[in-house]
């Protein structure tokens, strides 16, 4: 595990959502977004579906001398028709099979033990067009190598 | 005397979420008022619309909601393509209102709390 930037730790983790292969065959994320997993936001105008990562809401507290991380992996899965509601739900089903039980322990640690998930449905405001998403929300703690090399206990 | 630490407590937790929802809704409404993008897309009755509920005890304790029922507002905040601007648009508010006024609503919490609670030093 890279954990020698805050880039690098999220490059990880998107290899880690697009290469997860589920029990039983399932396809991974990088066959049912076509490996379409921003980090940040999308491209103009990217082909649907598609997902954008971000590493948010991060905390570096003071009761480990600000050398753990803790955070969350946001999980944006975008659609534009309402036909691709049920594969995005299945897309989110795998990236919670791969990081709920995901830790790295191999460059710094790295784990995800908890999210929160939720479904938006399509906007019935003539702003805006037929517009799915599912929000995954992944619990981070991590001890970052770029941090932790300074410690000194 | 447990019974009325009890209630101290009750009203103190209720009262300290109310103030402390207060200081979110507040800066929410303030935030809005240049817009998102733009202000054609904020309009009175979306700044209107945020508001709190009422303090309600669950199995961790208090708790208190700050929201909208304008179902656009979640849009902008969670991404959407907007033909107007035909493209997608994306502009957090709530998340980092919650985030940037966390000391403050801490302290208000607090403040609010100690006078019901009965501390030292309190009304």
């Amino acid at each position: 595990m890279a954990t020698t930037s805050t880039a690098a730790l999220i490059q990880q983790v998107r290899t880690k959502l697009l290469n997860f292969a589920p029990a039983g065959g399932g396809q991974t994320l990088t066959t049912r977004l076509g490996g379409r997993l921003y980090i940040g936001q999308a491209p103009e105008n990217p082909a649907f579906p598609h997902g954008v990562m971000r590493f948010i809401n991060t905390v570096k507290g003071g009761a480990y001398n600000g050398d753990r991380v803790s955070g969350d992996i946001e999980l944006m899965l975008y659609g534009n028709t309402v036909a691709q509601a049920q594969s995005l739900e299945d897309a989110a089903d795998v990236a919670e099979q791969a990081l709920l039980r995901y830790k790295d322990a191999t460059g710094g640690l790295v784990f995800s033990r908890e999210s929160i998930r939720d479904s938006v449905s399509p906007p019935s405001d003539p702003a805006m067009a037929a517009f799915i998403s599912v929000r995954c929300l992944f619990a981070v703690k991590a001890w970052p190598t770029y941090i932790t090399q300074y410690a000194t206990t | 005397m447990l019974g009325r630490f009890n209630r101290g407590f009750d009203e103190g937790s209720q009262k300290g979420l109310i103030a402390a929802a207060y200081i979110a809704t507040n800066e929410l409404k303030r935030r809005l008022r240049g817009g998102y993008t733009s202000g054609q897309f904020v309009t009175g009755n979306a700044i209107n619309s945020i508001t709190r509920s009422e303090p309600v005890r669950t199995a961790n304790g208090w708790k208190i909601v700050v929201g909208t029922n304008v179902l656009y507002m979640l849009y902008w905040e969670l991404g959407h393509f907007n033909l107007f601007m035909r493209r997608f648009a994306r502009v957090e508010h709530w998340r980092l209102t919650m985030i940037d006024t966390r000391a403050q609503q801490q302290e208000a919490f607090t403040r609010v709390f100690r006078q019901y609670a009965g501390a030292p030093g309190s009304r």
